[in-house]
């Protein structure tokens, strides 16, 4: 394990399929539309995670992968219903592939950056957990040096305390966490403007402007 | 990628598929072996040339090869390809990936029991397969059942404590199978059902031939 990149990075996401993704974004868009940009998201995320040095890129994908797949990713997928037990799984999963740390995002924040994921992946060099909060009271980044599932199973993730909630259970096991900047998440048709704004190269931008917004 | 745990499975021995998690199924080699209900309905549809891909001890090439249809196996298991040419088919050491004799000439490609997994990416290779047929040629491709989910595994074979490399393999459901065949660029899609098997034949062309 080299001391400058210390960490795996997972990114748990959903095949883009029109009337399966971003279904809070419709209205105004169509499930089309809304997979398009569900699309361009994913890519800028998984495009921010080949850029950032790890041992290991994995995918923890719900369906199957498309064209929007870079070179170099390891994919398993999901298990689990709810959210919480999808995390968890998908951290022990990629531990058990590979036993280093483990930095996880979602794919809704485009406009991630490889220095955030790197400031991240550093960060579990000298702590236990590395966190980011999202502006919805959630969060957009989890890392874990050793992932547990008693660190995720009940929070409640679609909350508006979830951050609270999970950074509570951080807390109560001991753990030092690193805190990252706020980003906000794509979830309604006004995040996805704050954050076309925020992160005017990136492909989520470019279909949303392609699409009149 | 398979490895020795695939050959000495091939030749009798016991082998388990693990999966992440830690689930582990008996890998049931003997069925690779003789024909099994359902493989009509695929050997029915093959035209000469047909190139089997993931032809394991080749079943389903050694049976073409008998019914007069011209036939190659090919697989990344040395064995497998031994397995083969001994039974009477034509088979080579080959990954689809690689340099496949016959490119863009072949009437009938041929993905049976789950092959359609391979690589773990089943989008690709069907853009890679659609590359080896004819224009007008068809690649049959052996499907999970509609309920289930299409999904991508990683998967390694197992004996006792012994394990192989561990590598992704997909499933995919019929009900995903047009949106996938579509993104691969084929037009025509036609699914069917035989004795709890389901089956898909992908063209390019709209019209049926």
């Amino acid at each position: 394990m080299s001391p400058h990149c210390p960490a795996q990075i997972l990114i748990i996401a959903k095949e883009p399929v029109a009337g399966r993704v971003k279904t809070r974004l419709t209205p105004p868009f169509s499930p089309r539309q809304a997979a398009a940009l569900a699309e361009a998201a994913l890519r800028d995320s998984l495009r921010a995670v080949s850029a950032t040095p790890a041992t290991q890129r994995l995918l923890a994908l719900d369906g199957l992968p498309g064209g929007w797949l870079p070179a170099g990713f390891v994919i398993i997928p999901q298990r689990g219903t709810s959210l919480d037990e999808r995390l968890a799984a998908a951290f022990s999963d990629a531990h058990r592939l590979r036993p280093d740390p483990v930095v996880l995002i979602g794919m809704d924040t485009p406009q991630v950056t490889p220095a955030l994921l790197g400031e991240a992946v550093d960060a579990l060099e000298r702590h236990d957990a590395v966190y980011g909060p999202a502006a919805d009271g959630g969060f957009w980044l989890l890392g874990l040096r050793r992932p547990d599932p008693a660190l995720l199973l009940g929070v409640p993730m679609s909350h508006p305390e979830t951050g609270k909630l999970q950074l509570d259970r951080l807390d109560r096991a001991g753990l030092t966490v690193h805190l990252l900047p706020e980003l906000t998440d794509v979830d309604t048709a006004a995040d996805a403007a704050i954050v076309a704004a925020h992160a005017p190269d990136s492909h989520f931008a470019a279909t949303f402007r392609a699409l009149g917004r | 990628m398979m490895g020795q745990l695939y050959a000495d499975a091939l030749g009798g021995a016991s082998a388990e598929l693990e999966y992440v998690d830690g689930t582990r199924v008996a890998l049931d080699a003997a069925r690779w072996f003789d024909l099994i209900d359902g493989d009509e309905a695929l050997l029915e549809r093959c035209a000469s040339p047909t190139l089997d891909i993931g032809s394991g001890p080749g079943r389903l090439t050694v049976e073409l090869t008998r019914r007069g249809v011209r036939a190659l196996g090919i697989d990344i298991t040395p064995s497998a390809v031994a397995l083969t040419r001994r039974a009477g088919g034509f088979a080579l050491l080959r990954d689809v990936f690689d340099e496949v004799p016959g490119g863009g000439r072949w009437t009938t490609a041929l993905l049976a029991d789950g092959n359609i997994g391979i690589g773990g990416h089943p989008e690709a290779l069907l853009r890679r397969v659609r590359q080896l047929v004819r224009p007008d040629g068809t690649v049959l491709a052996e499907l999970a059942p509609p309920d289930a989910k299409s999904r991508v595994d990683r998967v390694r074979l197992r004996r006792g404590p012994r394990v192989g490399d561990w590598f992704g393999w997909a499933t995919v459901s019929a009900g995903d199978i047009r949106r996938l065949a579509h993104a691969a660029g084929f037009r025509r899609v036609e699914r069917w059902t035989a004795h709890g098997r389901w089956f898909a034949a992908l063209s390019r062309r709209v019209s049926s031939t």
